[in-house]
């Protein structure tokens, strides 16, 4: 599903000094499968992330997700990329405060115009699922922590993405909340099959994946 | 001092990473700051231009006899010179003339006698052969000019220059150069000196001074008793109009001419300062929020929270100074620009006044620095104690989201409301008991009290509900959430166009009723008057044997002489017109507001005359109120019988028939003509005929009918060229506060933009949400700025204008201005926001959503 060839990212820090965020990195994921990025700060992990997902671009190599050469597409495609094959469900502010959960939750089918009776059935079943139904017109400022995250991870699933890339989900969250959005995470991308990497510090969360990947100073430890 | 060191290791080096964000809240300052400075130099380098050339004329004299509007005979000055009171005296006689190979160019002739003049004087005359001694005041041809003049003008001695005076066009010989003495103060190119014999001559005024100047023992001059009795002295020698006065008291009568005309002025200039103070609230709020984390952590490691608003606020008196230095330099660049123009219009209204340099003297810079010092800590204020207010444990925590935001919009309606009311009490004040600056607090409350309707609107605006497109839903979402900060940039936009549409809406109607007065009152088919007139104000005479040569070629049209002269009304100075009334009343259309005009032709004790609305009004005086005169007879008794619509002055107008009159003042000169056609004349022929005769060697204008109306309109929008700069600077501000509004907006909200990219947004999306709030805004602003724009139009027109000027405006709504201001509005809100929208969707996504 996902084939990273030789992946290299660069910044340059305040003081002039290139820092090599990914030096080289391969990798290859199987379609379906739970895969958990681990590693201190400043590894690359959620670079790694960012240039999955299309937020960022390498400097040299290639990413294919689903046969999709990422580092061909141009900014209005990988626009297009992240609207309906991606999923994100960040550490804060996943949710747009003005928004209801509701209006949250179909915000990715709405940007692409392509909200209907289907995806408002399938949307209504994801908020089902994670418990939300009564917190449906609720702005996010009057959520819990954890029911933020959920909403996050509606949104997440609403399109029925390939990937769902999760950038410390439960960094903000307590353990047992912790291990309520992990479940679903899991589950729910089972269910359909979704593909799901998640950079994370937490050893619990890194239990449940199929493959944990250890990374420092910008590349993948054997 | 530990203050002053965080203030320059924090404050400072923040602004030094925020240049932009820096460098556009000095630049608003600036704006308010120049636009106040330049017309405070403008307004006093006008009134100095005209004391300096006062205090020239005058010399050392430290009194000087006059006769109100008029000239006095000769035969006074021997007996000045006999009283012992009097050290020195000498007689002078004014004119002016156009120089016809210089147009453009005016001369302020001195006829002086040069015995008695040389110990008065501040200047001399530098001959080319010093050795000729008095040989410039025996020959009739010679004058003297300034050396700066002479300059100007590339003139040497010897040298010819024409001028033109009533008899025709002179031509003399520059006989000499006027050097200043050192202890001349003040500067006046225009002078000219010439033998006072010779000047009396040319200009048809034998026998006749304009004034005595004299010397006395300045301790003579405290005790009030010492004039009184030497006008007794004098006795019937001296003219029943005649005033003995200290010159230097000349330029404080002229101060209070035109005090209202620059008050408005200095008032209009302050409203750019106004919009440039929400600018300082707005950026000086958002700096808080966005410096919360830094803070807590200083409030964490010991600092108080005095000292946190003393930074805040030291901070914000940087801009002030910052920004009055520019304001200063920009205010200075701006007077030179705007003095023409406003000098112009004193000449056309009030008096001559050149003015050949700028004044800026540090008590001007001082009131600036003072305003915009005071603007700028009344606006950062607020902001300041909030900073205060910040708790260390809240500021520090990550994640934390503040939705700051007004919930509860409805004590600003209150507010609103309250300072409306207030608006209509200080009106209503300002009117019953003639204080006439309340009418400015009523105009002051009613643009705030707009301001504060904007949280209520925007937050009724943000809550309409819609579906489509998403894109103007979010932009809903995102106004309605943040009204803390869009509600002040709203306010700011709608007082500059508050004030903006007031006052075009005033002079709108100010317009139209003056076209129409002019349209009823200015019926006559010629008009004839010197052409000086357009350079230095109504002053000139037509001699009389020009009236009788027009008489002579009219071929029998009627014919009307009008006259005006200045007197004094205890220490106002009030133009005083006169012409034959029976002519009036056949020919024009003057609009009677009180009373009857019925026999003031007749002579009568007390003399009927009709009066002026603005004169009724400024000096209190109704129909049948009496009042006294003074005339070269002595004291007369005046009887309003009428008071009638006028707009020639804001002064106060006194009409009386030319009749009585040249019996009272013995004057039979005229200051313009009017020619009424009969039927049978070839009036094409006529006018062809009297502007050969009159206009061919220019000293006269021969204006017809439309002519005269077109002029009289000119000069009207000449008065308000300097208002429309200040508007436009004022909407300038304005922009530049929604330009900073938006971008720190967008700053605040660059991780929620960058999750909408992430799941999909697209740039131009963000771009259009950030366009429509900023339209959102401007619509606000639009709605409320119109309606203020109304409300402000009433109070100017019936409030401010009755207090100062008297005049009676009928409303009159431009209604193409009133339906394009708000499209004006809504565009540049929109340009305003175009580059922190662009700048938003472009920003990295991956370095936002790292950030917390």
């Amino acid at each position: 599903m996902i084939e990273i060839t030789d992946l290299t990212k660069k910044y340059i820090s305040g003081g002039g000094k290139v820092i090599l965020a990914l030096d080289a990195v391969s990798l290859h994921v199987e379609q379906g499968s739970f895969v958990a990025i681990m590693g201190p700060s400043g590894c690359g992990k959620s670079t790694l992330l960012h240039c999955l997902g299309g937020l960022d671009q390498a400097d040299s190599g290639q990413i294919f997700v689903d046969k999709q050469n990422l580092t061909d597409l141009s900014e209005e495609k990988l626009t297009l990329y992240r609207r309906d094959r991606i999923g994100f469900v960040f550490q804060f502010f996943n949710l747009l405060p003005t928004l209801t959960v509701w209006e949250n939750i179909i915000l990715p089918v709405t940007l692409g115009g392509k909200l209907d009776a289907t995806v408002e059935t399938y949307a209504t079943h994801l908020l089902r699922e994670t418990g939300l139904e009564e917190r449906r017109h609720h702005l996010p400022h009057q959520l819990s922590g954890g029911e933020m995250q959920r909403a996050a991870l509606a949104r997440a699933l609403v399109k029925k993405p390939a990937l769902v890339l999760g950038d410390e989900p439960t960094g903000n969250l307590d353990s047992v909340t912790s291990e309520r959005l992990v479940y679903l995470l899991k589950s729910l991308c089972y269910k359909e099959g979704t593909t799901l990497v998640v950079v994370t510090h937490s050893h619990e969360l890194a239990s449940h994946a199929d493959r944990i990947i250890r990374m420092r100073d910008g590349k993948i430890e054997a | 001092m530990k203050l002053f060191r965080l203030f320059l290791t924090h404050s400072w080096r923040y602004y030094r990473r925020h240049r932009i964000l820096a460098a556009l809240n000095i630049v608003g300052i600036a704006l308010g700051i120049t636009v106040f400075i330049s017309i405070q130099i403008v307004n006093q380098s006008a009134l100095n231009a005209f004391k300096a050339s006062v205090d020239l004329v005058a010399g050392r004299a430290n009194l000087s006899v006059e006769a109100e509007g008029t000239r006095f005979d000769e035969s006074v000055y021997p007996l000045l010179k006999k009283s012992k009171s009097i050290l020195e005296a000498t007689p002078v006689v004014e004119e002016f003339c156009l120089l016809p190979d210089f147009p453009g160019q005016y001369l302020h002739i001195l006829g002086v006698d040069p015995f008695s003049a040389r110990a008065l004087n501040v200047y001399e005359l530098r001959e080319q052969d010093q050795g000729a001694g008095l040989s410039f005041f025996s020959d009739p041809e010679s004058i003297a000019v300034t050396e700066e003049l002479a300059d100007r003008l590339k003139l040497k001695i010897n040298d010819k220059i024409k001028i033109q005076t009533g008899k025709g066009i002179a031509t003399l010989r520059i006989a000499a150069l006027i050097k200043f003495r050192e202890d001349a103060v003040g500067s006046s190119p225009e002078l000219a000196v010439m033998d006072i014999a010779n000047v009396q001559d040319r200009f048809s005024l034998q026998g006749k001074l304009n004034r005595i100047d004299c010397l006395v023992e300045p301790a003579w001059l405290n005790d009030p008793a010492n004039l009184q009795s030497l006008k007794e002295e004098l006795g019937q020698g001296l003219p029943g109009n005649a005033r003995l006065t200290e010159p230097g008291r000349r330029g404080a009568r002229v101060d209070k001419m035109v005090e209202a005309f620059q008050l408005n002025l200095t008032a209009l200039s302050l409203i750019a300062l106004v919009v440039g103070m929400f600018l300082i609230y707005n950026t000086m709020s958002a700096t808080v929020v966005r410096r919360r984390a830094e803070i807590g952590l200083l409030r964490s490691i010991g600092l108080q929270a005095r000292e946190v608003q003393a930074l805040f606020l030291g901070e914000a008196l940087l801009f002030g100074m910052l920004g009055i230095v520019l304001g200063s330099v920009l205010g200075i660049l701006l007077a030179q620009f705007l003095v023409g123009a406003v000098a112009q219009t004193l000449t056309s209204l009030y008096m001559l006044v050149r003015v050949n340099e700028l004044t800026v003297s540090p008590s001007t810079v001082a009131l600036a620095a003072f305003a915009g010092l005071g603007a700028v800590l009344a606006a950062a204020w607020f902001p300041s104690l909030e900073a205060t207010k910040v708790k260390p444990v809240e500021a520090l925590s990550l994640g934390h989201l503040i939705l700051k935001s007004i919930h509860s919009t409805k004590k600003w309606t209150i507010y609103a409301l309250g300072l409306l009311v207030l608006a209509c009490l200080l009106g209503y004040l300002s009117l019953s008991l003639g204080w006439k600056w309340l009418s400015f607090g009523s105009a002051l409350s009613a643009l705030l009290g707009m301001a504060f309707f904007v949280p209520d609107l925007s937050k009724t605006i943000s809550q309409i509900k819609m579906s489509k497109p998403l894109t103007l839903v979010l932009a809903l979402r995102n106004f309605g959430n943040s009204l803390h900060r869009n509600s002040v940039t709203a306010a700011a936009l709608v007082t500059a166009v508050s004030m903006v549409l007031g006052i075009s809406i005033m002079i709108h109607s100010f317009r139209i009723t003056v076209d129409s007065w002019i349209g009823r009152t200015i019926q006559a088919d010629l008009y004839i008057a010197p052409a000086s007139n357009l350079l230095i104000g109504m002053g000139e005479r037509i001699p009389q044997e020009v009236v009788e040569k027009v008489k002579r070629l009219s071929q029998g049209s009627e014919f009307n002489a009008y006259r005006e002269i200045r007197v004094q009304l205890g220490d106002q100075p009030v133009k005083l017109s006169s012409a034959d009334v029976q002519m009036v009343r056949k020919h024009h259309r003057f609009r009677i507001i009180a009373g009857s005009d019925e026999g003031i032709e007749m002579p009568s004790d007390p003399q009927k005359v009709m009066v002026s609305e603005a004169f009724a009004r400024q000096h209190t005086k109704q129909v049948g109120d009496h009042f006294k005169l003074a005339t070269p007879d002595g004291e007369k008794t005046i009887i309003v019988a009428a008071v009638y619509e006028d707009f020639t002055t804001d002064r106060g107008l006194i009409f009386m028939d030319s009749k009585i009159y040249q019996a009272l003042w013995r004057d039979t000169e005229a200051n313009s003509l009017a020619l009424y056609f009969t039927s049978e004349i070839d009036s094409l022929s006529l006018q062809q005929n009297l502007s050969r005769e009159l206009a061919s060697s220019g000293q006269y204008l021969v204006y017809s009918n439309k002519k005269i109306r077109d002029e009289a309109m000119r000069i009207f929008d000449q008065t308000f060229a300097v208002t429309h700069l200040l508007r436009f600077i004022s909407l300038l501000v304005a922009g530049i506060g929604i330009f900073l509004s938006i971008s720190i907006l967008t700053s605040e909200r660059q991780r929620e933009i960058a999750v909408l990219r992430a799941i999909g947004g697209s740039r131009s999306q963000v771009v259009k949400i950030i366009l429509w709030e900023s339209a959102l805004l401007g619509s606000v602003s639009a709605i409320l700025g119109t309606i203020g724009g109304f409300v402000l139009a009433v109070i100017l027109t019936y409030v401010i204008n009755v207090s100062f000027f008297g005049w009676t405006i009928e409303w009159a709504t431009p209604w193409l201005t009133v339906l394009l201001t708000p499209l004006f509005v809504v565009l540049t809100a929109l340009l305003s926001a175009f580059y922190p929208a662009w700048k938003a969707a472009h920003k990295e996504i991956a370095n936002a959503v790292r950030e917390e």
